[in-house]
Formats: structure tokens, sequence, C-alpha cells
């Protein structure tokens, strides 16, 4: 599938469609003007850094071993800049419908634009980008791995309550290996996934 | 505001001062990295600037290693020493501590207080006041003035820290000051602002050093080196990094040699930069390699200077004729005064927005109301307007405190407007301009009021640009508005303005300012006889007229004027741009009477469907010739609401749809409410409210569009708010329900605080809650008196709870 509409594809789920065919012409046409203004207003920032053996933070914690079972990882960060948030908040005085449609399509086009960045790494294969928070693993730790990059370098920072500004900027764990694969199975998440559940992935076909 | 100290001991001071007189004309050096050299002691920590207390003699030795290599300057390993980064230490030992270290063996260097980002966005955008990260920073340069010989800020992406930053120094100390920030390969911040920008600001505000650090090689930041030498008429300095580092096994290592980093360096130095040094990478032997033009004359260079204002992320000059948008200033303005009255900032914000979109180059913000507080008003919506357009602005007040908020708070380089021939008031006003770095508006009248001949208006202008200049400010950064009378009492003075223009242009060489449409007050026929004198003052110097943007009477004569004075260009925008002002309404199709009562098949329920919200407007009108309000809200709009409600329900239609034609059915309300003030259409008040430390407000921003679609009044609160500003709004507003939102766990704390708050100090309206990671067992567990999954469902249970009451 082409990138365009598999984008439109997953911005369609997060607005709520279960079938990308549903779509009115109007909401079509706002996800092309959304796309395309999320990709002028961006800036499209990520790092990583390489790990062999498990963090501090990260021993004893079953959601890590789960996932990682002993692999070597990348810890990453990826942020869509500060405009973005300035941008809709302007759209939403304006046009909340549009501001909906443009903040759902600013976060597939993150997933996007990092799955992009991350396959042109070259460390083998990767699994599913991890953020913690789930399966047993802390929300904090985000910032833990954010300090380790020192992301405040590409304008991510944190409020006081864990939550990440820019809005759209994510921080996470990425396994690493010949053997390893994208699949929900090998996710630390998969135990009490929504997406699941209602027979769907987080994101792409995955 | 602060007052600045001057507590400076004699010994520093002349040192400070010896530093001034040698900087901008001989090349300085400053040193290089200090987290690479602190990994090859193996010493490197996530906190480094504690190793000034565990490590000291480490620290010491690299300093040691880059006087030797030849700098001037020693930065004191203080980056980080800041209460939001390090919130449990000691900082004023830490920093005693760190200037002991880089003292230690010190022999002519200079030792500069560094200074970084304090790793928090402000607010609005993240949570960090102003004001907070002035104390912050504020709290460093105490601890450190009387020891220091100056200040570096290094590696800000964002120049309102930047800005709040310099103030915090400015104003809490006299010693030299340099500031640099980071930019990307696009030429500009994380934040989108461009060198030029930053070294306007930092510059009229009076930074002692401009330019870049970090960022890129010395090779990459090329381009934006060659803007700071076209721009900064402050000497320059450049800190690059040792090249771009190459990723190997997922780390990434510093390739670029001392002698291919020195190269470029040299070209900088042939450019005119005055201050070179290295940043992360570089090390002594780096420093050594471009220590060879130490003490060298600094290269002269030219600068162009001409009058700018900017924001962040925007500038404007005077090349060209442009336009200030009016419309944020109440006078003669019913609606927009209410607005102040209510603290509905939404409406001035949109109004914002509806100027920017009509071509404005700049927008006047005045908020002058009686019996309100200017002050704190200017305050809020300056920095709103930081975070939602990209226009500069003109803070208009005769409140000087109203000024000075506007100032303070703003993010670029803003346009005051005004002073005038007034001693007093020039006393005033200029030393904020100055402080401020702002560019000033100076009126052609004094205590006498304002002259009849173009000659005394002439001399007060004169009067006013030689007491700007005596107070610091470049005659660059005034600009001078010839005073536009009324053409219907005091037709013979129109002319005068006009020469005035004309000798001021000519004579003074400053720009120029009209509030255009005061000519016409008291005519028939207004846009007339407005446009035709814009035309006349355009031909006359005039360069920035004070319009709205949105009459194309007024934006079509200047693109004529540049179309006819122009070139092929101006034509060509002439061509493209003009608009047409014959009215063209939207086509309505006719209403007859009895469709009214079939709301299935009235036009209004079409449109509203379809999300058209100006043809609900519209056609809200014309319904309402013929049929009462409530006719209109009971027979179509709220069964029309109700049957997208159900079609949202079945997944016929989705959130978009559904959030398009509630908007077009709150236009329809504010019809019917404009025309029937009295008409108690409000079915109920609603206050809503994103929690403390939760900035994802679009969720409750939802809510708010289909409450209002249904006809409630809805006090918006906004994101990030404090339990003490939902009760003080409870008690103020008396609303039906409270609607709080939360998206994260950790937010739902913040959410279960405001609740046991509210109810703890007596609030007995139903406190709703709601948001991503709700359900109805966590509403039960923070005590919410009820949970809905989502607005529409909200909207409903309160239509009920509302019904039940009666």
């Amino acid at each position: 599938m082409c990138p365009a509409r598999k984008m439109k594809k997953e911005i369609l789920k997060y607005l709520g469609h279960k079938d990308a065919n549903s779509v009115d012409e109007h909401t079509n046409s706002l996800i092309d003007k959304a796309l395309l203004e999320v990709e002028q207003q961006s800036k499209f920032k990520y790092i990583y850094e390489k790990f062999d053996e498990p963090l501090p933070f990260m021993k004893d914690i079953s959601g890590y071993q789960s996932y990682l079972e002993d692999s070597p990882f990348l810890l990453c960060a990826t942020t869509l800049g500060v405009q973005i948030d300035r941008y809709i908040q302007r759209l939403q005085l304006k046009d909340m419908a549009y501001a909906t449609v443009f903040d759902a399509s600013a976060s597939v086009f993150l997933e996007t634009k990092a799955d992009e960045f991350e396959r042109n790494l070259e460390f083998g294969n990767l699994g599913f980008r991890f953020c913690p928070g789930y399966s047993g693993t802390s929300f904090i730790d985000n910032q833990k791995i954010a300090r380790i990059l020192n992301a405040e370098k590409i304008g991510i920072t944190f409020l006081e309550s864990g939550l990440m500004v820019p809005l759209k900027s994510m921080v996470g764990i990425i396994k690493i290996g010949e053997n390893v694969k994208k699949s929900c199975g090998g996710c630390a998440a998969k135990s009490d996934c929504g997406f699941r559940k209602n027979g769907t992935y987080c994101y792409g076909n995955a | 505001m602060p007052q600045k100290a001057t507590a400076v001991s004699g010994k520093t001071e002349h040192i400070a001062m010896e530093m001034l007189e040698k900087l901008g004309k001989q090349i300085m050096i400053f040193d290089g990295g200090f987290g690479s050299e602190l990994e090859k002691r193996g010493i490197m920590t996530r906190c480094p600037e504690m190793l000034n207390i565990t490590n000291p003699d480490d620290i010491a030795d690299i300093h040691r290693n880059y006087i030797e290599a030849g700098c001037d300057f020693i930065t004191t390993n203080t980056f980080g020493a800041n209460r939001c980064k390090m919130p449990d230490a000691d900082l004023k030992s830490v920093i005693e501590k760190a200037i002991e270290n880089a003292k230690r063996y010190r022999t002519t260097q200079y030792v500069m207080m560094d200074i970084g980002p304090l790793g928090k966005m402000l607010a609005p955008i993240g949570e960090l006041p102003f004001d907070d990260a002035y104390e912050a920073f504020k709290e460093m340069v105490v601890a450190a003035r009387d020891h220091v010989d100056g200040f570096i800020l290094e590696t800000f992406p964002d120049l309102y820290e930047l800005k709040c930053a310099l103030l915090a120094v400015k104003e809490n100390s006299d010693k030299p000051v340099f500031t640099t920030m980071t930019f990307d390969n696009t030429g500009h911040t994380l934040t989108g602002t461009s060198p030029r920008i930053m070294a306007e600001l930092m510059s009229n505000m009076g930074a002692d050093a401009i330019g870049v650090n970090c960022s890129l090689g010395p090779k990459e930041l090329k381009s934006i080196v060659n803007e700071f030498v076209k721009y900064c008429d402050k000497p320059i300095i450049v800190q690059p990094n040792r090249g771009i580092p190459t990723v190997r096994c997922g780390k990434a290592m510093y390739q670029l040699s001392a002698e291919a980093f020195a190269e470029v360096m040299n070209e900088f130095y042939e450019q005119g930069v005055a201050v070179l040094g290295g940043c992360c990478g570089t090390n002594p032997e780096f420093i050594k390699a471009i220590a060879v033009n130490k003490d060298k004359p600094v290269v002269k260079r030219e600068v162009i200077k001409e009058t700018m204002i900017c924001s962040a992320t925007q500038s404007v000059t005077f090349d060209k004729i442009r336009i200030c948008g009016e419309r944020i200033n109440p006078t003669g303005k019913k609606k927009l005064k209410e607005a102040i009255i209510n603290g509905d900032f939404d409406y001035i914000l949109k109004e914002a927005i509806k100027q920017e979109e009509a071509h404005a180059d700049l927008l006047d913000v005045n908020l002058g109301v009686p019996k309100t507080d200017d002050v704190a008003n200017m305050k809020r919506v300056v920095m709103k307007l930081n975070e939602i357009t990209n226009l500069p602005l003109q803070i208009d007040s005769s409140n000087v405190k109203a000024i000075e908020a506007g100032c303070r708070y703003y993010n670029g380089v803003c346009l005051i407007n005004s002073v005038n021939g007034n001693e007093i008031c020039m006393d005033a006003v200029f030393p904020i301009a100055q402080r401020y770095g702002a560019v000033v508006l100076g009126l052609t009248m004094d205590d006498n009021g304002i002259p009849q001949t173009a000659e005394e208006r002439f001399a007060i202008a004169e009067k006013i640009v030689k007491s700007a200049e005596k107070h610091g400010i470049a005659r660059h950064r005034m600009m001078i508005d010839t005073l536009t009378l009324t053409c219907s009492a005091q037709q013979p003075l129109v002319k005068e303005t006009l020469r005035a223009l004309k000798m001021v242009t000519e004579k003074l060489g400053v720009k120029t300012s009209l509030g255009v449409s005061n000519v016409s007050f008291g005519m028939p026929n207004r846009e007339v006889i407005n446009s035709t004198f814009l035309t006349m003052a355009l031909e006359n110097g005039l360069t920035m007229p004070i319009i709205n943007p949105c009459n194309a009477m007024m934006t079509n004569a200047i693109l004529a004027f540049n179309a006819l004075r122009g070139n092929a260009a101006d034509l060509d925008n002439f061509v493209n741009n003009v608009i047409s002002v014959e009215t063209s309404t939207p086509h309505i199709p006719q209403t007859p009477d009895n469709l009214i009562a079939s709301n299935s098949s009235s036009p209004l329920h079409d449109a509203v469907r379809r999300g058209l919200r100006e043809q609900s407007v519209e056609i809200t009108k014309q319904l309402l010739e013929n049929h009462s309000p409530m006719n209109i809200i009971n027979e179509i709009l709220i069964p029309t609401l109700n049957e997208v409600g159900a079609d949202f329900e079945k997944q016929i239609i989705f959130l978009p749809q559904l959030i398009s034609a509630s908007e077009a059915c709150k236009e329809a309300f504010g019809v019917i409410k404009e025309k029937f003030q009295q008409t108690d259409n409000q079915k109920g008040t609603v206050v809503l409210a994103t929690v403390k430390g939760d900035v994802h407000d679009i969720g409750k921003n939802i809510v708010k569009v289909i409450f209002e679609s249904y006809g409630y009044k809805v006090i918006d609160l906004g994101k990030d708010t404090p339990k003490e500003t939902v009760l003080e709004a409870v008690r103020k507003h008396n609303p039906d329900i409270v609607g709080l939102s939360a998206l994260m766990t950790t937010t739902v704390l913040s959410m279960e605080e405001t609740i046991h708050y509210l109810k703890d100090n007596n609030v007995k309206t139903p406190i709703f809650v709601g948001g991503a990671v709700l359900n109805q067992n966590l509403a039960d567990e923070i005590k919410a008196d009820g949970y809905t999954k989502d607005a529409l469902e909200f909207v409903e249970a309160i239509g009920k709870l509302l019904q039940n009451r009666q």
C-alpha cells in the first residue's frame, strides 16, 4: 500500500472509522489537506542510541524482559516539533472538525516518519517501538529514556505530570537482531492490548 | 517590575569594562567542549554540575587545558545548574564551587557564568510560567554576579526562554552578557527562529555578543553565520560542534580534525566574526588551532540595519507597505468591548486569526476598556497571541503599565503605540522600549494637543526622535504617526497630516504610520473617503496604514497603489489578489414558510447536517424574518442535532462530521442570540476545564462545540487549569455542571485533587469527568458525580439531568 493511503487508513482509524470505505468526501479532503499541512508545519527529529545490556531501570521488570528477550536494543526519541502544537491550538479556534482531523493526521505522520527513519538504520531486524507505560512498565521511564538520550536536544521536554511537550513526540525501546520480528507476539503490551482485543493492530498491518 | 541590582565589586567591574573594550575590536577566543573532556576522564554523569563539588580537581584541570590552549574566556561548569534540572541541589554552593574551579588556574582570562535552558517548555505551550523561569535564571545570576566577569546564555532553542534569561541577567547584574542559540540545517532554531530575528531582539535588548553555538559543524553553520554577519550589529560569537557526528554501533562519534575545524573558523574570522570557540566534541587541540587568530583586529563588515519588528518566527521590515490590523481595539467595537469585559479571550484570538488570513502584516492590540484590568488582560492576550499567530504585534495602550506588560511577555520585537512629544511620556516609555528591545511609534502631539501645521508636527517628530536617541534608541527603531484628523470637523487640516507625513519621511528618514479611518468620522460613504485618503497618504510616504484588513476597499486601494507605482510583479499581484467589492452572499435555496415544520426537508437542516457554517447563518437570518427563535430552535436545530447524534452513534457519520454539524448549528444559534438578546435560549451553563498538568485539550474542545451547538453557555477555562481557577469560576458563574477532562493516568490524579478541592469548598454542582483513560470505575473512585464516554453522551446526560431538576 502506498504511504499516503496507508496513513489515511490509520487516520480514519483514529477518527473512529472501522472501515476506510466509510469516509465521506469532505472528511477525505480534510485528511488530504491535513497531511500536506502537517508536513509543512512539522520539524521531524529522531535520535537513538544502541545498548547491549538492559539498563538499570529495566532490571527485574517483567514487561521489559519479555519484550527484549536478551536482545540488544535501541532507545529512541522522536518528535514533530512545537510548531505543530501551536498550529493545533490555532486550528481549534478556527475549525474544530479540521483541528481533530489534523491532530489525528499529525499522530499518524509521526509514526510513519519514525518507521521510515528506522527502516534506514543498519541494525538488522527491528521490533516494534515499545513505549513504557504498559505491561507493568512505568510511564515515568519515558523521562529516564529521554534523559539518557538527552532528548532535550531535539526539543522534547516533560511536564510535571510526565506528559511530553511537543505533544507529537514519542520515546521508546526497539529490540534489534537478526531473529527479531515485528509481531504482536513479541510486544510487551500484548496481554492488555485494546487493539488486539478488537482484532486490529496498533498501527500498520503487523 | 524588577529593579536593577547594582551590587558589583569594583575589581570585577573593571575587568568587565576591559573585556567590553576589547570585544568586537580584537579577536577573542572561547573555550571548547566540556562533556567530551569529562567522558575522556571517565567521570561523565547525568548531572555534570555536581562534579564541581565531587571532582573539583578534574574540573579545574579541564579549564587549565583550555587556558593553555590560548582561550580568553573560561566557561563555568554550570550549564544546567538551575532549580528545574537540579531541584534538590544547593545551587549556590554548586555555582560558587564551579566559579572557584574556573578561577583556579586563570591568569588573564575572563570567567563567564554559563547558563543553559531550563529543560522545560514555557507556558502556554508548556506549563512553566514566564515569571517562574525568570526566577530560576535570576537565582543563578544572583549566585554568580559578584564572582564572574560576565554571563554566557547558550544553546537556547527557544527565543522566549532566551529573552527571559537575558532579562534576568540585565535586571540583576551590570556584567557583560553573551547570547547564543542552536540552529538546525533548516537555518532556524527548533522553535522556528531565524538568526536575523534572534540578532534583532538580542541586540535591541542590549546583549554584548550574539551568535550561534552547538547545532552543527562549522561547515554546516556557514549560511547561519552569513545571516548574522549581514544583520547583527553586535560582535558575533560562533562556537560550532566538531562537525556532524557519524553513528557507529549506535554511538555518535565526532570525526572532524582540528585543522579542518580551524580552516572554516578562519573563514568566519575573515567575514568579521569577533569571538571564536568550540562546542560538543571539540577539545583544547581545536581551541589551540583557532587561537592563531587571537588578538587580530576584527574584520570590519557592513551591517544592514532597518526598521524591523518581529515575532519569534516572522519579521516585518518596511521595504513595502505593511498593513497593521486594527480590529483588536475596542474603540467603536461593541462586541470586542463585551469580550474584554467578559474575559472572552477566544473572541479576541479569532479576530487575530481573521486578520492574519486577510493578509495583515502585524496586529494592533489595545484592550483599554474602563473598569477592566488592562495590565492583566494585556499579559494574558499577548501570551495567547504568542502561541496562535506568527504576526508581530503593536502593543497599544495609554497605560504605561499595560505597555510594559505587553512588552515583557511578548515573544519578539514589538512596536509600542505610542509616545508623544510630552517629556514625561517619553521618559516613561523609552526605558521600557530599551529594556524589552521594542520599536516605538511617536505621535506628533504634545501638551498643547495636535498642532495645526505640518511644520509644527514635524518639529515634534524631530524632538521625539532625538529624545529616543538620547535614551539609546537608534532612529531605525522609531516610527512616526502624523495623526489623521476628521475631515468633517477639520477639513483644512487633512492636507497638513499628509504634508507632515512627507516631511517626516524625507527629512527624518523614519517609517510612518496613520490610523486611516479616523478621517471619515461623521461622513456618509466612509469607505470612499477612507480609501481615497489612504491612497493620498501612500503617495506622501505612508508605510504602515492601520486599517481593517478584512475591508476589501482598503486592501484593494493598496494593491492598486502598488500596481500603479511598482513593477510588473505588483501588477500581477493586483490581478491575482484584487477582491471584488460587490457583496456576494452564499446561494440560499428558497425557504417557503411551510418548510419550517418539516425539519428533514428544511434547507437549514441540510446546511447544519453538512456543516456549512456560512449557509446556516444566512438561512437562519432569513428564517428569523418570519419565524420565532424558539420555533427555529425546537423545530429545526435541535431535531437536526439529535439526528446527527443518532447517526454518529450508529457510525453512519464520524467525528469530523459530528463536529462540523455542531459548529454550523452553533453559528445558527449565534445569529438567533444576537438578534434576540432577550430570548432566553440558553439551556444551562457548563464550566469546562482540562485539569492542571494536562495540555491535551482537543477532547475538551470537542465537548465545548457540542454543548454550544445545543445552546448551552460554556465557560471554558482552557488547559492546565489549577483547581483554584475552577473553584473561582464555579463561584462566579454558578454553573449547572462542571466538566473536567484528563488524558493520562497521571493527570487523573490532578482531576481527583480538583474534585476533592471543589467538594471540600462546598461546591454542590455535579462534576462530570471524561478523557481517554477514564471509565465509570475510575470516575467512581475519584468521586466524580458522572462519567460519559464521549461528548454526545455527555450532552445527553446533562439534558436529562436538567430536565429531571425541572
